[in-house]
């Protein structure tokens, strides 16, 4: 009896961190929500390189055709859609914050955050969630758009956009930011740390299915792409809402997309603890 | 004259400081030239997964259209090195008040903003668009003509003038513009519309961008040019281009300077 009333108590002291978590984690997303507001016009910069590429793109492979009906499977409604949905579910998933983040490591920024109540890893989720949703739903429009434009001269593919396909984005979702939260840990030890970032560009672009389907790679590209993380932030939502992944196969992809998550968040965590050790808070 | 020799000083003394700061980060040099070799091979492996499945993008061939990713790389090498940096910096002037000390120099201030960094750097970017447009026309056993080559060079000087008057422009608007800090982008945006050729589009889109935002007159009309598909009168159009480009340019810097407030007063 006495260990049913501790369990309770045990339960409900659970249950209320819990809610005051929530609360913190809510009012973090609220501020960060007005923080991004404040940026939107350099979003619609940033974002008009999205729209480049899906006006681009699309175009250069239709001109690529030249009569055949389908290309790595691709035929020209589903190719165009292709980069529309990408540009689309990139906006939300892909997260650049390395670059912030590691300034405000070397910076020093970083020593106020430890100070706070609420876990950094917490604030950093909440301000990319926040950065991206706002991007996602500015790009709604543009993705219409692009849509309706390209509907004038090819039928576009039909589209999946069932719970699965949600649950793949908001999984790219996690795989981006952690992915990108390991890669910031090397401003704890590296001087330069631009440049580095910038050549991850390179693979990421590539593999994450950005640049082209990566059925339409060659077989090295192919492989190399499923051995990364990349593939598992974009290119595996893509693909299901396209109708390319579907079944066992769709599933195991949206398993390997979780493993991902997994091996980003054990990687940051290793690399967080190890660089806080030898942090020295240089600006202040 | 005397004016014309006192910006050739000016321009000298430029480069001579540039030339210093160059000196003391030397292995940056060798790296800068890197990470530019990895960005065009990232372009030309697009290129690549592209012309494995088709012999051509409306009517360009794969060592034609490296012929033209060939220009388009020398001209942003070009502007990487004598403009770019220098404009870079016009936001943060803007934003902390330091335009104020630019104005008050008896030099013409597009002068001093565009030319003051020159970013020696960057020229190794320049050799690697050179041999790259050897290798397209090896590729494609195409000996231009010494009338096809002249053109296709003023043609480039254009692309250049226009290209860096569409930077300016876009720079110019951290006047109003003041918390925006990746204005840049929109240069990029501009450059990579011109990555493929401007035939890829509808007849809309393609002549918005040969007489409204004149893409095409970066790389697209001079590798035609070159290689002897368009007419040589094209030139015409393309100093027309360019030279009204830059004179809007101007106009709009000194329509900028008259909204400008400073930041600090």
């Amino acid at each position: 009896m006495g260990q049913g009333v501790a369990s309770r108590l045990y339960l409900a002291v659970g249950y209320n961190s819990g809610v005051r978590a929530l609360a913190k984690f809510l009012a973090l997303l609220r501020i960060y929500i007005e923080d991004s507001l404040a940026y939107r016009a350099s979003a619609f910069i940033w974002m008009l390189t999205d729209i480049i590429h899906c006006l681009v793109m699309p175009l250069v492979w239709l001109s690529a055709y030249n009569g055949k009906a389908s290309i790595g499977g691709y035929n020209p409604g589903e190719m165009v859609t292709y980069y529309v949905l990408m540009a689309f579910v990139t906006n939300f998933i892909v997260s650049h914050l390395m670059w912030d983040l590691s300034w405000e490591i070397k910076e020093g920024v970083l020593s106020q955050w430890l100070l706070r109540p609420v876990p950094v890893g917490w604030m950093l989720f909440a301000r990319n969630l926040s950065w991206r949703a706002m991007r996602m739903v500015m790009f709604l429009p543009m993705a219409a758009l692009a849509l309706w434009y390209y509907s004038r001269f090819t039928t576009l593919s039909p589209l999946y956009l069932g719970w699965e396909f949600w649950l793949s984005v908001l999984l790219g979702h996690l795989v981006s930011f952690w992915v990108a939260y390991a890669l910031a840990c090397l401003a704890f030890w590296l001087q330069e740390v631009q440049s580095v970032f910038s050549l991850y560009y390179v693979p990421m672009l590539l593999l994450s299915g950005w640049v082209a389907p990566i059925a339409l790679m060659p077989e090295w590209l192919q492989t190399l792409a499923s051995l990364m993380p990349f593939r598992y932030t974009t290119a595996v939502p893509t693909e299901i809402a396209l109708g390319k992944l579907t079944g066992d196969l769709m599933w195991s992809q949206i398993g390997i997309q979780g493993l991902w998550v997994l091996i980003g968040m054990g990687l940051t965590a290793i690399l967080w603890r190890a660089g806080l050790r030898q942090y020295t808070g240089v600006g202040m | 004259m005397r004016r014309l020799r006192f910006y050739w000083n000016l321009y000298r003394a430029f480069l001579r400081t540039s030339l210093v700061r160059e000196m003391e980060f030397r292995a940056n040099f060798w790296a800068k030239m890197f990470y530019n070799a990895i960005w065009l091979g990232f372009f030309l492996v697009t290129l690549k997964i592209i012309y494995r499945h088709t012999e051509s993008i409306a009517g360009w061939t794969e060592a034609e259209a490296l012929m033209l990713a060939a220009t388009l790389y020398f001209i942003d090498a070009l502007i990487a090195t004598f403009f770019y940096f220098g404009l870079s910096e016009l936001p943060t002037m803007v934003r902390q008040g330091t335009l104020d000390f630019v104005l008050f120099k008896p030099v013409d201030s597009q002068f001093w903003i565009s030319l003051r960094r020159i970013n020696l750097d960057q020229l190794g970017s320049l050799v690697v668009a050179v041999l790259l447009g050897i290798y397209a026309l090896f590729r494609l056993e195409y000996m231009p003509s010494l009338l096809n080559v002249a053109v296709y060079l003023g043609m480039v000087f254009t692309g250049v003038l226009i290209f860096y008057s569409f930077h300016f422009m876009m720079m110019t608007l951290s006047i109003w513009l003041v918390r925006v800090e990746n204005l840049w982008v929109l240069s990029e945006v501009f450059a990579q519309i011109g990555r493929f050729p401007t035939d890829v589009f509808d007849a809309v889109l393609r002549r918005v961008f040969t007489y409204v935002l004149p893409v095409a007159f970066l790389a697209t009309i001079p590798t035609k040019a070159l290689l002897g598909k368009a007419s040589p009168a094209f030139l015409v159009f393309a100093v027309v281009w360019g030279v009204s480009f830059f004179i809007a340019g101007r106009a709009f810097w000194r329509f900028a300077l008259r909204s400008y407030t400073s930041a600090s007063s």
